[in-house]
């Protein structure tokens, strides 16, 4: 009896692992992802990004994975996709703890292409991104690590907004 | 002998001379007797023609082809018996002596009017009815012969009056030719009692000329000539349609502008066989203003009234088009639509920062419009466009001359609500009375008295026309009305009581500016939601209801900031003192500084403790500054002695439960903010 019930759990839990076996494999890319990212392969880890967010879109790391192929795209040089891939990622993810980094990439685009209209909508988006009440603090600042393993840091005082990725300064918004 | 003979010839011919003009005489005389006998037979004829009944004092015959008609008067049929249409101290009739000798035929060559007076104003005139009446008189005057009309001071009245005072004066002369073509030239002039100076600058020239039809009249040339003032127009009239098509000038063109002539005329003059006209030359002087151009009107006379189906033009390149009717049935019945870029596509259209619509619904009875204006618009505040509607709803509108150059306006009532950005405002103005000055043809300047609310408005301002939009400056104050009335306009004021007093100055030029001061006295606020989360926090009940000596401030909106500055609140508990800026892309800045007062402090056991472990601190300030957007604003508490000591004394998990409950509190009081 004893025998038989332990067949039966090891049955379950092979049912289990193997059940888990398609979030195991986004799970395995994005690691692989993020390890090439810590020794600056990231041409590399951006084509693991980029199968889970093209493969995985229900994944729970497809957030940072599109993120940070939005993040790859700016830093080759190509606006026109990290444009893309922002734009779809404050759509898909609007309640996203990225997306001030992510607007504010788009704001560095807007202001690249002399987009005025484009650079006053999303700086009133970062600004309005948290409503802060400084009572014994100066400022409050809201921090994120990238899957391009890239420390994003937004601090709010009363009357400016500072983006910082890995600790120089990015982007200053006053108002 | 030849002496005799001459003696005796000089006699004889001074007998016959003497018996010829007896005789001529006794002619005359038999005439005049014949026509007199005759009189209720000339009354019956001229009653067919007028097609009312026609009335004479007495008839004498005028050699040698005139009648004189004395005392000619048209009598109009209504439910209270005759009124008095019109009456002329003289018509002189002359006739073709030629065609009454050789055909028997009485034929009228003249008529001669000298100061017909018409008492009555009737507007049913303007109707299918009175349309249909004139041209009926019109055709019984073609009978293929020449006929001369003069009208000399014809008096026709602005509006019915016991006393005459207020009328319009009418010099006319028309010639209507053999094949019923009609020149007709002469001058309108308005005659005001309390301007008779002016009434040779309101003066009207006008020249006509067309032809008149079995069914109407077509026009081939109409114009209109004032001071500043030049009509150029040609159309038709048939049946119950009306059709008119011109310009309109500032001053008497000098240049040369062809304008377009409308298709339907050349083929009435290709249907009568007549050669076609060149086009109109039109000579435009360059410094021209406010010229009218691309004039079209097509009204329809329908039974009760006027039906405008179409009225456009080009008023300083804006296209503007009018529509509606007029019912004279009863009391006036109004409902007109004035729009401009009527043609536009509406996506556009409703982007066009010179787009409006504006609507006139009412009923005009004794001189007095009861009734809605309303105008939707596109407005640009703060350097955003919102769709905005102002609607006035009036009752006993009138207007009243008043002295050279002055027209007062008058109502007893107006309701005037103001939708933007989906938010309703409104006021109720009463007994509105305004002093309209006309300082030149191109401005006017208006002064006014009225209720508003429990309290009152008087202002002055300017309109200048001199080019579109019209410049406008105005300054208004409001005196002692209750601000919380006032919550149906600003809805901030639904939690104030007092009475609230304010110098407001507007100007739409450079750009638009309003400015001014306000203040409430003697008054309290009623639970207002910081007051109340501070009343919570430091157990101080009185801040929920926190009666005021003085509340001021100076405020400036204009395309860049709406500002308030020199925010004070002076009560007895505290004082507040600070501005508030909210910036064309809706970013606001301010900073606030609120300082509890010693009988507030006793009164809260909470801050007396506080105040007594904070040896050094001896007030209770609260300095803050606000920043971000207007909807979600962030706030920061300022440094101040209090504040140092409360942060000194909090251990720091319960600073940073005092941080969570205050911004709780922020996005609570700032998410309600409108």
């Amino acid at each position: 009896m004893k025998i038989r019930s332990i067949i039966i759990l090891a049955i379950l839990l092979l049912s289990l692992f193997f059940a888990r076996d398609g979030y195991s494999q986004d799970k395995e890319l994005y690691n692989k992802a993020t390890k090439l990212a810590r020794d600056k392969q990231l041409d590399f880890a951006f084509s693991y990004l980029d199968m889970i967010v093209n493969i995985y879109p229900k994944s729970s790391f497809f957030e940072n994975a599109l993120f940070s192929c939005g993040e790859y795209y700016f830093i080759s040089g190509d606006r026109s996709s990290a444009k893309g891939i922002f734009d779809k990622f404050i759509a898909l993810l609007p309640e996203s703890k990225a997306k001030p980094f992510a607007l504010t990439y788009l704001l560095k685009i807007a202001e690249l292409d002399q987009s005025q209209d484009a650079v006053d909508n999303l700086q009133k988006e970062i600004i309005s991104f948290k409503q802060v009440s400084l009572v014994f603090r100066d400022f409050k600042e809201y921090s994120y690590l990238s899957a391009l393993n890239k420390e994003y840091k937004i601090v709010y005082f009363i009357d400016r907004a500072e983006i910082y990725i890995d600790g120089d300064l990015f982007a200053k918004i006053p108002f | 002998m030849g002496i005799y003979l001459r003696k005796y010839l000089s006699k004889f011919l001074f007998f016959t001379i003497t018996i010829a003009i007896l005789l001529i005489l006794v002619c005359f005389y038999s005439a005049t007797v014949l026509l007199n006998s005759q009189k209720n037979t000339i009354e019956a004829i001229l009653s067919r023609y007028f097609q009312q009944r026609v009335a004479i004092q007495t008839i004498h015959y005028q050699p040698f082809n005139s009648i004189v008609l004395e005392g000619l008067t048209v009598l109009k049929t209504d439910a209270s018996g005759y009124r008095q249409l019109m009456s002329a101290e003289k018509t002189r009739l002359t006739f073709s002596l030629i065609e009454l000798i050789q055909k028997r035929k009485f034929v009228l060559t003249d008529i001669y009017l000298s100061k017909p007076v018409s008492k009555i104003v009737d507007y049913r005139y303007f109707s299918k009815m009175g349309l249909d009446k004139f041209i009926g008189i019109v055709n019984s005057l073609l009978i293929n012969q020449n006929l001369n009309i003069v009208v000399e001071d014809a008096v026709l009245p602005l509006y019915e009056q016991d006393e005459l005072s207020d009328y319009i004066v009418v010099d006319s002369k028309i010639d209507i030719k053999k094949k019923g073509t009609i020149l007709s030239r002469g001058s309108i002039v308005i005659v005001l009692s309390s301007e008779p100076q002016r009434s040779a600058e309101n003066k009207l020239d006008y020249n006509f000329t067309g032809n008149f039809t079995r069914h109407g009249v077509v026009i081939d040339n109409l114009e209109l000539e004032q001071e500043n003032l030049y009509l150029k127009s040609w159309g038709e009239l048939e049946g119950d349609l009306f059709r008119l098509s011109g310009s309109i000038f500032s001053v008497r063109p000098v240049g040369t502008y062809y304008l377009r002539r409308p298709k339907f005329l050349d083929k009435i003059e290709k249907f009568f066989g007549r050669n076609q006209k060149t086009a109109t030359q039109i000579i435009i002087p360059s410094m021209s203003s406010l010229n009218i151009f691309d004039l079209g009107c097509l009204v329809r006379f329908i039974p009760d009234g006027v039906s405008v189906e179409n009225l456009s033009f080009s008023l300083q390149d804006m296209p503007i088009r009018l529509k509606g009717d007029i019912l004279f049935s009863g009391p006036i019945k109004l409902n007109l639509q004035i729009a401009s870029f009527p043609s536009q596509p509406l996506p556009e259209r409703l982007q066009n920062p010179r787009r409006f619509d504006l609507e006139i619904d009412g009923t005009m009875e004794d001189e007095k419009f009861n009734g809605r204006i309303r105008l939707d618009f596109l407005a640009k505040i703060r350097a955003k466009k919102s769709q905005e509607t102002i609607e006035a709803n009036l009752k006993n509108l009138s207007f009243y001359p008043v002295s050279d150059n002055r027209l007062g306006l008058i109502f007893k009532e107006a309701n005037i609500s103001c939708l933007a950005n989906n938010n309703l405002y409104s006021i109720l103005v009463e007994d509105f009375n305004a002093l309209v000055s006309i300082a030149n043809k191109k401005s006017l300047s208006i002064e006014f008295l009225s209720g508003l609310f429990d309290g009152s408005m008087k202002g002055i301002g300017s309109i200048n026309f001199g080019q579109i939009p019209f410049k406008i400056n105005f300054k208004i104050n409001i005196i002692e009305v209750s601000a919380n009335k006032l919550s149906s306009a600003l809805a901030y004021l639904s939690k104030v009581y007092g009475k609230l007093s304010s110098e407001i100055s507007y100007r739409n030029y450079p750009n638009t500016n309003l400015e001014g001061s306000l203040s409430i006295s003697e008054g309290y606020l009623d639970d207002l939601k910081f007051f109340g989360w501070l009343s919570d926090f430091f157990s101080m009940p009185q801040l929920r209801k926190l009666s005021f000596n003085k509340i001021s401030a100076n405020f400036l909106v204009n395309d860049e900031i709406a500002s308030l500055k020199d925010i004070t609140l002076d009560s007895n508990e505290l004082n507040l003192n600070g501005y508030f800026n909210i910036l064309a892309n809706d970013l606001v800045s301010g900073k606030l500084s609120l300082i509890f007062s010693e009988q507030l402090l006793d009164s809260s056991a909470k801050l007396k403790r506080l105040l007594r472990i904070l040896k050094e601190v001896s007030t209770v300030n609260f300095d803050f500054q606000m920043s971000g957007l207007y909807q979600n604003m962030n706030f920061k508490w300022l440094a101040s002695d209090f504040k140092n000591g409360l942060q000194k004394l909090l251990p720091a998990g319960r600073a940073r439960n005092l941080e969570q409950q205050i911004e709780d509190a922020v996005a609570n009081i700032t998410s309600n903010m409108e």
